[in-house]
């Protein structure tokens, strides 16, 4: 896709800021209007990966970036000693002993900053163009976690200008360099009141709760936690990142609304 | 890496579609690499054409 230039632009258009899809991570920080408006984006952009990733990352890539799991993330040798699980022709889930449902996690970390600021995606296909609200294309399916047609290419992500975000964003890993999310919170507040807050790394799809300034707080970590289906398929317990769902949740109302 | 692989190189989105038609379920679009070679050297990967 590479060579592909107009999916490379930034540029306005009417009341939202287009990022194209082929924007590196590395270089959404060059882009004014990115830094001025969506910081939160560049932090959780500069969290994914290592530097010399982020050099060749683009931004559709990451929102498109496949489920992981530590039984299905693995050599093939390695699964085929194990076995193959539901995600990978097999007939189980090796975390959970179900024959029907695979809980992969979500572990896009620039999807929930860009959710938590309600982005929405311009998708070209076989049928035309058309523009879905981003955490629309997320299944919950962790076998098959979008529902776009394979042929569908991202053309850019519409973020909402004059909106006036305060966010912040957290993310759980073991190293702070390099590895993927076993949770990422990222929250939005805009000039009107309006809260969003977007979970990654414990569910196949970015978990959201929406609510505004004057919300029982409480009850926004409440509708979190049970939006969250996390197992134990990582490094991290899932009791331990549910725990830390309640943390950040914290950490972040704290800072935006005191 | 071995690969039999065929590399298309689109220069526009509707050149992609285009292209996409013509390799059937068979391919996969590649941005930045980063995730999807590494899941195909895995093995995780649908094969594409
Ligand atoms: C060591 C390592 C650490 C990593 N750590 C993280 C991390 O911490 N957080 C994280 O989020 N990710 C991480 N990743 C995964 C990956 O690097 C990122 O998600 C990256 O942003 C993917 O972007 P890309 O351009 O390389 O995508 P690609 O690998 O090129 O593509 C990813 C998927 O998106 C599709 N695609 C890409 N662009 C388009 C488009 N324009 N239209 C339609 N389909 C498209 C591809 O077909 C593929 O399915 C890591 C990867 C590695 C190897
Ligand atoms: S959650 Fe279960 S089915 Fe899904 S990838 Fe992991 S082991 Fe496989």
């Amino acid at each position: 896709m590479c060579g592909i230039d107009e999916l490379k632009q930034v540029t306005v258009k009417e009341n939202y800021l287009s990022i194209g899809s082929l924007v590196r991570l590395d270089d959404l920080k060059k882009h004014a209007a990115i830094v001025k408006e969506f910081p939160v984006l560049i932090e959780a952009a500069e969290t994914v990966g290592s530097p010399l990733i982020r050099k060749s990352a683009t931004l559709g890539g990451n929102v498109l970036c496949e489920n992981r799991c530590i039984y299905y993330n693995q050599s093939e040798w390695w699964r085929d000693a194990v076995g193959y699980c539901l995600k990978c022709e097999g007939n189980i889930c090796i975390a959970t002993g179900s024959k029907k449902l695979c809980y992969s996690e979500f572990v896009s970390d620039t999807a929930p900053a860009l959710i938590s600021m309600d982005a929405e995606i311009e998708i070209a296909d076989h049928e035309g163009e058309r523009t879905l609200k981003l955490e629309d294309i997320y299944t919950g399916d962790g076998v098959c976690p979008r529902n776009l047609k394979k042929s569908a290419v991202i053309k850019s992500i519409l973020l909402p200008l004059q909106r006036e975000f305060h966010s912040s964003f957290h993310k759980l890993r073991q190293r702070q360099s390099l590895d993927f999310t076993s949770l990422t919170v990222a929250v939005s507040i805009d000039k009107n009141g309006k809260l969003k807050s977007v979970l990654g790394g414990v569910d196949p799809k970015p978990v959201v709760v929406e609510g505004n300034s004057d919300s029982n707080l409480e009850e926004i970590i409440k509708l979190a936690l049970k939006g969250s289906r996390a197992i134990d398929n990582e490094m991290f317990s899932r009791n331990y990142r549910r725990s830390m769902i309640s943390v950040f949740l914290k950490r972040s109302f704290e800072k935006l609304i005191g | 890496m071995s690969d039999n692989k065929k590399y298309l190189k689109p220069v526009s989105v509707h050149e992609a579609i285009t292209m996409s038609k013509v390799c059937g379920d068979d391919f996969r679009y590649i941005a930045g690499a980063t995730d999807v070679m590494v899941n195909r050297r895995q093995g995780n990967e649908e094969s594409f054409a």
